[in-house]
């Protein structure tokens, strides 16, 4: 660096740095002068406070009287991000709304961002009647805010991660140190320090490509809104992924169960809550398997059920001109398309278009023969019993599962359902999330069987 | 015990339902069947202890660690390929028989290639998964199960269609002499726990057979035996049980539901049934599986995708014989060779004990 001209003209290592940054448009760079005193700032004015550079850094540069007291002052400030090494890093932290000062030699980064989308936002996804009704935000300091607020350990670690992608955005791992197994954090860091992605969005496809299978069907890592499930399971030892941007968090690893859990049993009495687990799973049931019985009870063996019922669905069944299976599965198409589209359009629109393609459409096709009576209520219980589960992930992965069952009941029968659902266990019991088994039964205490099992 | 132990013990107890073991009891009703269940009873547990006992210094070991470790090769490979086609045909043997009833009850037109292609994938996708998964499996099965079969079993118990004279009648051949045949058909009601030769190396704790855990085996043998002995009789008349081809089927279809959506409990029994059956082929194939896997020693072979190629090949073999099998073995062959089987079943079990004895000795000194 050269000493003469380091006073008027800005050094060399504040101009290479410039330099990269140039062609943007929001690049501001300033030199402070005031007497002998010169401050070089740089820093992008469309991530920075304005109001706080001007209270914090101007104002006193101004009013001070001694240089090195100005110098002094700027490293006490408590905004100072770490230096780190490397011209493409800092380069990185100026991006993310960093402010780099640099006084002779001293250099500093000050953390002065600002975030326009740091509010706390009402959880939509999972909502509850009682609980915490604000979900998380869509900034990573607001979001360790929140769980901070409600997780007053010093065990609480969050240990900050950068991917290598395009948009290298900040993650987060939070854990309890005491409860988490330190083989658990070994492979969720590798990962994604491994992961070989073009740009991670944000949580939501950070935790498909966490998944590390292309093929997979269920979700391994659950994405959730609230706060309070992510201390339920923070507090059980898991580790929590946030993601910069985005309002969700990845909770790794979980189990089937985790899926089936709505954090509102937790502010139940025991009896309400077992008649609503119930229900849950008598939901997960109907809605994997109540086409396949009908398919399976209509085409290959009417005796199973009672005369008269089965009479009933016969009759119901008068003048559909196709197989039971081609019913089922044109209904059950036409429900998914229902279900999409009302997710896809506005609130205000899609109330018509469930009452239309709901009401109107389904009275149409029993009336035109296309379908039966019958076939429409099951078809209508499949839908709505989709959604009492809990995780919309979870949601969709079971109506995959449905179509599969339906296959292998159209091809083999009754028998062939049985053997389906069975064979879609061994699929979730074989499968693993982050080298936890997915579906196991826990009878005693859980961490006395994990344990058990390790030994 | 482990409580998986108790799983596999009673997944095969209930197997055994369906398959042969009711038609040997009652072909053998009026010639000493019921001591020769006593003391098989006594003899089951018997055999339970002595193979709880004789693991207990081999925690978190199978059969095929704790040979190669005491014994030479010579023996532990013949032994262990004996063993493999034992723990084979045990599983063929209760997959033929599902699949004829499945014929015969349930889709009689559907034809017997679409049943078997229906069993091949969900059983080989079972036999290649981990032994521990497949633990888990059998546990989620039993617990989903559970609601449904003690329905099925209060059901039958309290059935007015069950005559306890006709009970009666049976209990009073109690003075016959006993049998062998039916010696070994009880005896193999308690092979359940021998599939710990394999699943013992996810076993870590140790396991004890005190008092309790004999009394647990006794009862529930006993309650099985009661259960697939009288209630047939009960059910059917001491006269005619013999007759039959497949007694428990026609004893659930002889029960109603009254106000039941499904007014014939067969459909429970036999979609319930095809779920255990369905294990039960599974472990024993699996078993079988690593008992062939470690006589062929394939962890020293020097060829990548070892396990992969040497799975293929296992389930190709396994398949071929099954389907061939399936395909040629009338009713009548079905019911001979389960008892050829069966009748095998406590010599292998006493030549098993006896060997973990001699290993026993060895690991001591």
């Amino acid at each position: 660096m050269d000493e003469a001209t380091c006073h008027i003209e800005p050094p060399a290592y504040f101009t290479r740095l410039a330099t990269r940054l140039e062609p943007t448009a929001d690049i501001v760079k300033k030199t402070l002068k005031s007497r002998d005193r010169v401050v070089h700032l740089l820093y992008l004015k469309s991530v920075v406070d304005m109001m706080q550079l001007q209270e914090i850094v101007v104002k006193p540069f101004y009013e001070m009287s001694a240089e090195q007291n100005f110098a002094e002052y700027i490293q006490s400030l408590p905004y100072e991000t770490k230096m780190p090494t490397g011209d493409e890093e800092v380069l990185i932290e100026i991006t993310k709304g960093n402010v780099f000062v640099m006084i002779d030699k001293q250099i500093t980064l000050l953390e002065l961002k600002i975030v326009a989308a740091n509010a706390v936002q009402e959880a939509i996804m999972e909502p509850t009647i009682h609980g915490p009704q604000l979900g998380l935000s869509e900034s990573i300091e607001t979001n360790i805010n929140v769980i901070r607020q409600r997780y007053h350990k010093p065990s609480l670690i969050i240990e900050p991660m950068q991917l290598e992608d395009a948009s290298n955005r900040d993650i987060a791992l939070i854990y309890d140190e005491e409860r988490v197994k330190p083989q658990l954090l070994k492979i969720i860091r590798k990962r994604i320090l491994t992961l070989e992605v073009e740009l991670v969005q944000g949580s939501s496809d950070l935790q498909y490509y966490m998944n590390n299978k292309k093929y997979s069907l269920f979700p391994t890592s659950l994405l959730t809104e609230r706060p309070d499930r992510i201390l339920h399971n923070m507090a059980v030892g898991k580790v929590i992924i946030l993601v910069d941007g985005s309002p969700h968090a990845i909770i790794a690893p979980t189990t089937f169960f985790d899926f089936m859990l709505s954090m509102e049993d937790a502010y139940y009495s025991f009896w309400v809550v077992s008649l609503i687990r119930f229900l849950r799973y008598a939901g997960l049931f109907t809605c994997i398997m109540l086409p396949s019985i009908y398919v399976g009870v209509t085409s290959y063996t009417p005796e199973v059920l009672r005369t008269e019922l089965a009479l009933t669905v016969a009759a119901s069944r008068i003048g559909v001109p196709y197989p039971s299976f081609i019913e089922v599965f044109f209904m059950l198409i036409f429900i998914e398309l229902l279900t999409e589209a009302s997710m896809r359009l506005p609130n205000s629109i899609s109330a018509t278009a469930t009452t239309v393609g709901g009401l109107i459409l389904g009275t149409a096709a029993v009336e035109a023969a296309l379908t039966s009576n019958i076939m429409v209520i099951v078809v209508s219980l499949v839908a709505i019993s989709t959604f009492v589960i809990p995780i919309s992930e979870m949601n969709y992965a079971v109506r995959v599962c449905r179509f599969l069952l339906l296959l292998y009941t159209t091809a083999f029968g009754l028998a062939g359902m049985v053997l389906g659902m069975l064979g879609l266990l061994l699929y979730l019991v074989n499968k693993d999330s982050f080298s936890e088994p997915y579906l196991r039964m826990f009878w005693k205490n859980r961490q006395e069987e994990l344990k058990a099992d390790d030994s | 015990m482990s409580r998986f132990v108790y799983f596999l013990l009673i997944s095969n107890m209930i197997a055994n339902l369906i398959a042969a073991s009711p038609r040997i009891f009652f072909a053998k009703s009026e010639e000493g069947a019921i001591i020769t269940m006593i003391i098989a009873l006594f003899f089951g547990v018997f055999m339970n202890w002595a193979l709880i006992t004789s693991f207990k210094a081999f925690p978190g070991k199978s059969l095929p660690q704790i040979l190669s470790l005491y014994l030479s090769k010579w023996i532990t490979i013949p032994v262990l390929i004996i063993l493999g086609v034992i723990w084979y045909v045990s599983g063929l043997q209760t997959l033929i028989t599902y699949i004829d009833i499945l014929l015969r009850f349930l889709t009689p037109e559907m034809s017997v290639y679409l049943v078997i292609a229906m069993f091949i994938p969900v059983i080989t996708f079972g036999i290649i998964m981990q032994s521990r998964n497949i633990l888990f499996t059998l546990e989620l099965v039993f617990v989903l199960a559970v609601p449904a079969a003690a329905y099925y079993v209060v059901k039958l118990y309290f059935a007015e269609q069950v005559s306890w004279d006709h009970v009666a009648i049976a209990m009073t051949f109690i003075d016959n002499p006993p049998d062998y045949t039916v010696f070994s058909t009880t005896t193999y009601l308690f092979a359940g726990t021998f599939d710990i030769i394999i699943f013992n190396s996810l076993l870590k704790k140790k396991m004890t057979f005190g008092i309790k855990q004999a009394l647990i085996v006794f009862i529930l043998g006993a309650f099985a035996l009661f259960t697939t002995y009288f209630i047939p009789i009960g059910v059917l008349g001491f006269d005619q049980v013999e007759s039959t081809l497949y007694p428990w089927i026609l004893t659930s279809d002889s029960i109603r539901m009254k106000f039941g959506v499904i007014e014939r409990v067969i459909f429970i029994f036999l979609l319930l049934f095809l779920a255990i059956a369905f294990l039960n082929i599974t472990i024993h194939w699996h078993v079988a599986c690593k008992l062939f896997q470690s006589a062929f020693d394939i962890e020293q072979l020097k060829i990548k995708w070892r396990e992969k190629i040497s799975l293929v090949i296992m389930v190709v073999v396994f398949w071929s014989i099954a389907i061939y099998t399936t395909l040629k073995v009338t009713e009548y062959d079905l019911f001979l060779f389960s008892r050829y089987y069966f009748n095998f079943i406590p010599i292998v079990m006493t030549a098993l004990i006896s060997l973990m004895l001699v290993v026993n000795r060895r690991a001591k000194s």
